[in-house]
Parts: C-alpha cells; sequence; structure tokens
C-alpha cells in the first residue's frame, strides 16, 4: 500500500483539496492520505472551507470508526480514507506575517549594491517589491516562486512529515506525491513547479532512487469573473491575462518534458473550461475570497485518486474532453478504477445516502424516535445495538452527521448549479433542484437546501442519480428492515452502515460502462 | 420479495391447507358422525338410524366439508393479499405504515363477510343441510369457528407479515402505546 500525500498549492489548491474531502468521503480516494494546503493567503474563504472540511471529515471518521464503539467498519467505502494533516495547522503560509513584502523577505535595505541591482532588474521596485503579500502573491508567479523556494526547508514543521517519509522509500515504502494547482494565478503557478522541484532535490540529495512518485494536476483557466475597480487594477488578478499566462506556463512545462531534462514529475495532468464558467463577483483574496466548487475541479480529484490507485510507470501528460458541450454528463468524467461506473455510482451512493438520512431518517432518530419503538428496522438497528437516543452526546453526534450530510448535499449542489459555463448547458449529473435551489441573493453561489422533500420528490427519488439505477426510498427501508449485518459494526455504526449499503447503485454490473 | 411474500404465502397455504386436511379427516370418522348426529343435527324426526346416519353423512359432505374448504381458503388469500400489498404498496419512511392499519381491518373484515356468506350458505341454504342443524348447535360452531379464525388470522399475520407493514397490525399499534404510556408516566 502506498503512502499518498495530496498538496494543494494556491486558492485553486484549496479548492480542489476541499473537493478531494467530499470524494474521500464517498469512497473515491486512497485508504490514507496526508493532505495540506500552501497558500500565502492566511485568510483566504477557500482555505478556511477547506481546513473546516478536513476539520469535519476526521472527526466524523473519528466518530464513526471507532473499534467497539460506533463503528461501520473499515471496509465500506463511506469515509473511507484515513485523512491526516500536520497536527497544527493544515495549511502553510510561506510569508507569515501582518503585511510582508518580498523586501522583507530577502532584506532588501540590507542587500549591497549589487544584490540590490540584481533584485531591481528582476522586480519592479514599487509595484512588486513593496507589495503586500498578505492575501497572496496577487497573480505574480515571479514573487512566489522566490518566497515559497526560499522558505520551504527541512526545518519547517509542516513540510517534515512529507520529509521523513520520504527516507521510507529506501526501505521499499512506495511515496506518492500530488500536487494541483492552478497554472495561472500566483500562489499556485510558482509553487507548484517550485515544491516539485525542491522535492526532486531532496530526493536526490537523500539518494532515492525508486519508490517515490510525484505527480500533479494543473488546472487551466477554467473561470471568469469580473473585472476588478479601477483602484485595485495594478493589484490583483485579471481573468483576462489567465490564458496569456497559461500559454507561458504550458511552454515552460512542455519543455519539462521534453528532450533528456531533468524529470519532475511522473504524472501530469491538466484540466480547465471552455467556455470559462463565469463567476458572480470578484475579491482581490480574503475571507470573502469563497468560490464555489466547480466541475473541473473535480477532474483534478479524479486525477489524484488515478494516481494513488494505479502504478505508475514511465512520464505521462493526461488530458480528456467532453462529449457534448451543452450537456455534461457522467460519461465525461473520467474513471479512477477499471469500471467507469464508479464514480457515478459511489457519489450517488453517498448522495443519496445523505439525503435519505437528511430527510427521512434523522427525524426518527432525535425528536421522533420514541414513536417508532415498535419498528422492526429500528429494534434491529438501533435498540439491539444499545444505541441510546436519549443520551445527549448521541445526540450531538447524530446532529454533526446530519450537518455533514448537509454540507456535502450543499456542496454537490453548489457544484452542478455554478458549473454552467453557458445557460444552455445542462449538467446531467443529479437532480439537485429535488432537494436545493441556488440562493439568487447570494453572490458566492451558494445554495440553499430545502426543508423537506415534496411528495412528488419523494415519488421520484430514485431520479435523483441522473442515468443511475438507485433505489427507491421504500427500498431503502425495506432494506434497513431486512438488514445484512456485516461483521465488526456496532452502535450507531450499524444504521448508517445498513443505510450506506441500501443507497446502493442497483445491481452495478448491469450498468452499462 | 421471496423472503416477506412469497415464504409467508407458502406458510400461510400449508397451515390453511393442513386445517383442510385435518377437518376433511376428522369430519370422516364415525366418531365425528356420531358426534353430529347427537350434538349438531336434529333427529327426532328420523326413526330409522339409517336415515339418520345418511343424513348425517349429507350433512358432513355437502355443508360441513365444502364450507370447511372454501372458508379456509379466503382466509389464506385474504392473508396473501396482506402479504403482496405490504409488499408492494412502497413504504417510504418510518412511521409511515401505522395508517395502513384500516387496510389490514378492511382484509379482515372483508374475509370474515366472506366467512358469513359462505357459512351461511353452505350450513344453511343448501337444504340436507339445513334441514337437520340445530340453531342453537350452528351459533355455537359460527361462535368458535370466528374466535379461531380470528386467532390464527391475527397470530399469522403477525408472524409472517413482512417487517416494513408490521407496524399497522392492532397488536404492534397497541404494543407502541402501551410503551409511550408507560415512558410518560415515568
Amino acid at each position: 500500500m502506498s503512502e499518498c500525500y495530496l498538496i494543494g498549492v494556491g486558492g485553486t489548491g484549496s479548492k480542489v483539496i476541499e473537493s478531494y474531502i467530499k470524494l474521500c468521503a464517498t469512497g473515491l480516494g486512497p485508504s490514507n492520505l496526508w493532505l495540506g494546503m500552501v497558500d500565502q493567503d492566511e485568510a483566504n474563504g477557500n482555505v478556511a472551507r477547506s481546513k473546516t472540511a478536513i476539520e469535519n471529515y476526521q472527526r466524523l471518521r473519528n466518530f464513526i470508526k471507532r473499534e467497539g464503539k460506533d463503528n461501520i467498519g473499515f471496509n465500506t467505502n463511506f469515509l473511507k480514507t484515513d485523512i491526516r494533516t500536520h497536527p497544527e495547522d493544515a495549511s502553510w503560509c510561506p510569508l507569515p506575517g501582518v503585511t510582508p513584502t518580498l523586501k522583507d523577505v530577502f532584506s532588501y535595505d540590507l542587500l549591497n549594491p549589487a544584490l540590490k541591482d540584481t533584485m531591481d532588474c528582476l522586480y519592479h521596485t514599487e509595484d512588486e517589491l513593496n507589495l503586500p503579500l498578505d492575501e497572496g502573491f496577487r497573480a505574480r508567479p515571479s514573487i512566489g516562486a522566490a518566497a515559497i523556494i526560499s522558505q520551504m526547508n527541512e526545518n519547517t514543521p509542516f513540510w517534515q512529515k512529507l520529509f521523513d517519509a520520504l527516507d521510507e522509500a529506501n526501505s521499499g515504502k512506495e511515496i506518492k506525491i500530488f500536487l494541483v494547482s492552478s497554472i495561472f494565478g500566483g500562489t499556485g503557478a510558482s509553487g507548484f513547479p517550485s515544491i516539485a522541484r525542491l522535492l526532486r532535490e531532496i530526493i536526490k540529495k537523500k539518494n532515492i532512487t525508486d519508490g517515490v512518485k510525484i505527480g500533479g494536476a494543473l488546472m487551466l483557466p477554467y473561470f471568469s469573473f469580473p473585472k476588478p475597480d479601477l483602484d485595485e487594477e495594478k493589484q490583483v488578478a485579471h481573468a483576462d491575462t489567465f490564458l496569456e499566462q497559461s500559454r507561458g506556463a504550458l511552454d515552460y512545462y512542455s519543455r519539462m518534458f521534453e528532450g533528456s531534462g531533468e524529470k519532475i514529475f511522473d504524472e501530469l495532468y491538466l484540466a480547465g473550461a471552455d467556455p470559462l464558467i463565469p463567476l458572480k463577483y470578484f475579491e482581490k483574496g480574503g475571507n470573502n475570497q469563497k468560490n464555489p466548487p466547480l466541475i473541473p475541479e473535480i477532474y483534478a480529484c479524479l486525477a489524484a485518486s488515478r494516481f494513488f490507485e494505479k502504478d505508475i510507470s514511465g512520464q505521462k501528460v493526461f488530458h480528456i474532453s467532453r462529449n457534448n458541450k451543452l450537456n455534461f454528463t457522467w460519461q465525461d468524467l473520467p474513471a479512477v478504477t477499471e469500471s467507469k461506473a464508479d464514480v457515478r455510482n459511489l457519489i450517488g451512493q453517498f448522495t443519496t445516502m445523505s439525503l435519505a438520512f437528511r430527510d427521512v431518517y434523522y427525524p426518527f432518530l432525535t425528536t421522533k424516535w420514541e414513536t417508532i419503538q415498535n419498528e422492526s428496522w429500528f429494534d434491529l438497528l438501533i435498540n439491539k445495538e444499545d444505541v441510546n437516543l436519549a443520551d445527549d452526546e448521541i445526540q450531538y453526534e447524530i446532529e454533526k452527521i446530519k450537518l455533514f450530510f448537509d454540507d456535502f448535499l450543499e456542496w454537490v449542489s453548489s457544484l452542478i448549479f455554478n458549473s454552467k459555463g453557458s445557460e444552455n448547458e445542462k449538467i446531467s449529473l443529479i437532480n439537485c433542484e429535488q432537494f436545493s435551489s441556488l440562493d439568487v441573493t447570494n453572490k458566492f453561489g451558494d445554495v440553499i437546501l430545502h426543508d423537506e422533500l415534496s411528495k412528488q420528490q419523494i415519488a421520484n427519488f430514485s431520479d435523483l442519480i441522473q442515468s443511475g439505477n438507485f433505489p427507491a426510498l421504500s427500498k431503502i427501508f425495506t432494506k434497513l428492515n431486512y438488514p445484512t449485518k456485516v461483521k465488526n459494526r456496532s452502535g450507531l455504526g450499524v444504521f448508517f452502515g445498513e443505510l450506506y449499503d441500501s443507497c446502493s447503485a442497483v445491481d452495478r454490473k448491469s450498468v452499462n460502462d | 420479495m421471496f423472503q416477506r411474500t412469497i415464504f409467508p404465502s407458502i406458510i400461510v397455504s400449508i397451515i390453511y391447507g393442513l386445517f383442510i386436511a385435518a377437518g376433511i379427516f376428522y369430519f370422516q370418522l364415525d366418531t365425528f358422525n356420531t358426534f353430529a348426529q347427537l350434538q349438531l343435527l336434529n333427529m327426532e324426526m328420523l326413526f330409522d338410524q339409517d336415515l339418520a346416519f345418511d343424513v348425517t353423512i349429507d350433512f358432513i359432505n355437502h355443508g360441513l366439508t365444502p364450507a370447511i374448504i372454501f372458508i379456509n381458503i379466503i382466509t389464506a388469500i385474504s392473508l396473501i393479499a396482506w402479504f403482496v400489498f405490504g409488499e408492494f404498496i412502497g413504504i417510504n419512511r418510518p412511521g409511515e405504515a401505522k395508517k395502513f392499519i384500516f387496510v389490514w381491518l378492511g382484509i379482515y373484515l372483508t374475509q370474515l363477510l366472506i366467512f358469513f356468506i359462505l357459512y351461511y350458505y353452505f350450513l344453511h341454504l343448501i337444504p340436507e343441510a339445513d334441514d337437520y342443524l340445530m340453531q342453537s348447535a350452528s351459533a355455537l360452531m359460527l361462535l368458535s369457528l370466528l374466535i379461531i379464525n380470528f386467532l390464527i388470522f391475527f397470530i399469522l399475520s403477525i408472524f409472517l407479515s413482512s417487517r416494513i407493514i408490521k407496524t399497522a397490525l392492532p397488536m404492534s399499534i397497541l404494543i407502541n402505546l402501551f410503551y409511550r404510556l408507560w415512558k410518560k408516566s415515568r
């Protein structure tokens, strides 16, 4: 079993990390994973959201996978991945502080005149050397590269775990490191190649010849946003320049793969969108930069999963394109395993479970449980497992689980509602209208989950996942009443395990890949 | 489907089939013939012993036997109908099955109505039987059959109904009610 490391660099990298956590919840991730984020913009809303997602995931997994207590079992795809992070902070800020500048980093004022001249040649004195970097590198990779290379070393606590793990490669363990960032922008564009190069240098220094694989996913331009205000225009990223920047960067990466140059990446994945997905707002950084999840990020996530799953041999560059510009279907998503239907089946199963729990079973485990004492499923999955629903702690945990499912449903709805490149485009993955709607008053593309399913929606529950063969609510209820009783499950894990199993795609083998 | 509908239907068919077989076997015994002559039929008008015997045989063959066959078949069909209903009604969520107590009652009362019709038809409309059957014996027999019919219907419903629809059974609703009253009193 390989040790897997995923590092999201920059704002886009953090967004991909957030989506990856959701995919890990569905079972599309590896068994174990160390996650980290690199972002200069410490207060970035995307980073904060990803950190919360990691914490919630770890918390729920620790609760529901405890041997002898509330255990759903370790052989299930439900929250399959054991996600670890740096214990103090899941993200690393290369230049911490209130308003760091490049001048501060290199102690510019103390440099000798020759070095000062070199700095002046490389960076614009006013615009770049004095640029406050507390909200990122503002789409200037040249600044980011200098900052990251100068700060990333073996003594940095954030990197220690990764560097230590590299030593294990010498003892035969396979280490897979996957980086993900945007090719445009500041932190990502600079951090992605810099970190990869630094890792290769360390591998070389440690005389590791085999066992460490480095992969990466680069996000080509895939979204656009309105032009910033005039007074901010000089300091911030422009959607218009993304394409130009990307062209230059692609040229750099193509040279990296051509010829007999140093091998940095074992596999490189590129993903983008055409037309660009329009976002409704612009934020230069900070906690208001909370972009909605978008489908191209799922490509990066699936690339990471594929990289962790498969044997890596030789240098490869992957690309994929969709079948129909106006209709995005499950067929347009790449496979992680041999079965292409797995992506649909696992995401569909988790979505079905989340909605079934939220709208059907949650009230009967919290406020209404005394009214259904005589129901078989309740007796078999709750009473017989000695789950005391009158216990405040159990109620607290159930509430937390519900919030986790809410968060997943919001994420998947936001992904589908916000990923349209044009008005006419249709995203035929999940019928999110059944349980949510886009909050038109909110510029961040947030969604509102409906309070409850209507009669019609209950009747059409099996159509929730498009082109999938998923069970109706009545089938789920029937399966709960006739549980299969999987070994090693206990406590609340028995109910959640049975619910999860009941929501799986019907007759997977017959689904046409 | 097999566990919830086909298997219980087979069990019900076997049980009621056994009732029918046991009934037919018992009715053919001389002891039952004697019992019928003494306790069920009014033989005072018949002085000929052979004639009385023939009348009793007629009563058993044209009255009791078909009655017991058809009544048991109807009850078995009713129970199977309840199982099939439970399979195909599609209960989506907990608590939803309770409302189907009316369906259970409806099926039970319908089979009871058919039970009465069959009983009346075979034991009172067919002249060979009705001519000699004592009113008091008929009433007692009807009462006994009703109690047995209810008990067996009720017990088989509890043990063989699908778990999904079980909460619609009166017994289950009563248990739940008692539980809630007990919880409130604590």
